[in-house]
């Protein structure tokens, strides 16, 4: 069966030479499509409940899906009441704060006798990935890599969300695809459980890659514990690029805790980008 | 009057209707300039800082890796740092990726490598905070990694911003 698609490397390296992570755009693979990104600053309170957990909307993402999605807080995130600025410990508490089910986004917080008012300030990313899906992209073999002098040949679209950007401009930032630069793309994404505190993943991408892990927290941990609006089993935390301690091969990764065992259920997505080469 | 431009590509064996779409330009995506004066992708092999602190009751930082990611807004960053060689109280680390508080005599000591992004640079931190009235000793001069560094053409954060990730 012949192959057909779509295939554009970075400028200077031959495509039909290029290496997984040198091609920005290849149409057997997925990439990591931004479905939308969304800047908050919202007051979010609690005050004369029962003790426990809480979630609050922060936004609807509407995907129908549990999606990958990132927060970075700005500093500007603080508990109101007493001054304490969140961070630096701010990322921490909030990456453990920030719940998505297949609709909507929440903030859990936590109530413990009194009152509580949060200004939450930061940007969400959200991909248009399901994270609870699996997918492996199809290995593509090459005979080796290499580069030809810089080419005034090219392909660049607009992102058109980003306004009226201009095909000249000299950084990437207006551009959804731009061939003088790298395009991150996704070898693998999907689901693991541990409960032995040890954590494996199986890429077989052939380098120690980059990737992205997030953790679930499945419905048993809220039901009959804590009034919740969720729509799904299990909800989902913001995916972080260096968490826990990961040993990474070319056909692994592992991933535990500095002091504490990993346990439940996580998703990852593995990228096309080695972990140590730069390119 | 609205119009749509660009690369939709279907899945193999669906059709350009199906959902999802294998690529679809009309998404955005997370871009790296890979020009070498751009600086955008590199690797970083030092120690973890040069300064012997010996604190009480406080904390001390230091900035031992800088670099201007040329971008007019606060970008996305990934590091992804290897544990390369480190003192005997730290060596189970060594071979190991790590991020955040992984470096801790645990409470009231606390050592960390985090990564600091504002409107001009990115830079690796290390911060070495004692609760106690004791002095204590920080370690991570003598901490050897290899960090590579990916700094995106997508803004993360109107304000400066830190990826201190939970000591888990």
């Amino acid at each position: 069966m012949g192959r057909y698609g779509v295939e554009i490397s970075q400028q200077g390296i031959p495509v039909d030479r290029a290496a997984d992570y040198q091609k920005v755009l290849d149409s057997n693979w997925k990439f990591l499509d931004i479905a939308f990104e969304v800047d908050i600053d919202i007051k979010i309170g609690l005050s004369g409940v029962s003790n426990g957990f809480y979630p609050i909307e922060i936004f609807a993402h509407n995907l129908g899906y549990l999606p990958a999605f990132e927060f970075v807080p700005s500093p500007l995130t603080k508990e109101l009441n007493n001054q304490n600025n969140v961070l630096p410990n701010g990322y921490q508490e909030s990456l453990r704060l920030i719940r998505a089910d297949n609709q909507k986004v929440y903030a859990n917080i936590l109530y413990s006798g009194s009152s509580i008012e949060m200004r939450l300030v930061g940007k969400f990313r959200v991909f248009a990935l399901d994270i609870l899906n699996e997918y492996t992209a199809p290995t593509v073999p090459i005979t080796t890599t290499s580069k030809s002098p810089q080419s005034r040949y090219g392909a660049k679209f607009l992102d058109l969300n980003k306004g009226n950007g201009d095909i000249d401009d000299e950084t990437l930032y207006p551009f959804t695809l731009n061939t003088r630069g790298k395009q991150m793309s996704i070898h693998k994404h999907g689901t693991q459980r541990t409960d032995a505190g040890l954590l494996t993943v199986t890429h077989n991408v052939g380098y120690p890659p980059t990737y992205m892990i997030c953790k679930f927290e499945e419905k048993s941990s809220w039901v009959g514990v804590y009034p919740y609006p969720f729509k799904t089993d299990y909800v989902v935390g913001g995916m972080v690029t260096a968490y826990y301690l990961a040993k990474l091969t070319p056909t692994t990764i592992q991933f535990k805790g500095v002091q504490a065992t990993l346990q439940g259920l996580y998703g990852y997505i593995i990228l096309k980008d080695p972990a140590e080469i730069a390119g | 009057m609205s119009y749509r431009t660009g690369i939709i590509a279907a899945q193999d064996g669906k059709t350009i209707t199906d959902t999802p779409q294998a690529y679809r330009s009309d998404y955005g995506h997370l871009l790296v300039d890979t020009r070498p004066e751009a600086n955008n992708i590199g690797i970083y092999e030092g120690k973890c800082g040069s300064e012997v602190m010996s604190i009480v009751n406080s904390t001390k930082e230091e900035i031992f890796f800088r670099i201007p990611h040329n971008l007019p807004f606060i970008p996305r960053v990934s590091v992804y740092m290897l544990i390369r060689d480190a003192p005997a109280a730290m060596a189970p680390l060594i071979g190991w990726y790590a991020g955040g508080y992984f470096f801790s005599g645990g409470f009231p000591v606390n050592e960390s490598v985090f990564v600091r992004v504002d409107e001009e640079n990115v830079c690796l931190v290390r911060r070495f905070s004692n609760s106690s009235t004791s002095s204590s000793s920080s370690q991570l001069q003598d901490v050897l990694i290899r960090a590579k560094y990916i700094i995106n053409s997508n803004e993360m954060a109107n304000a400066p911003y830190e990826i201190v990730l939970p000591f888990i």
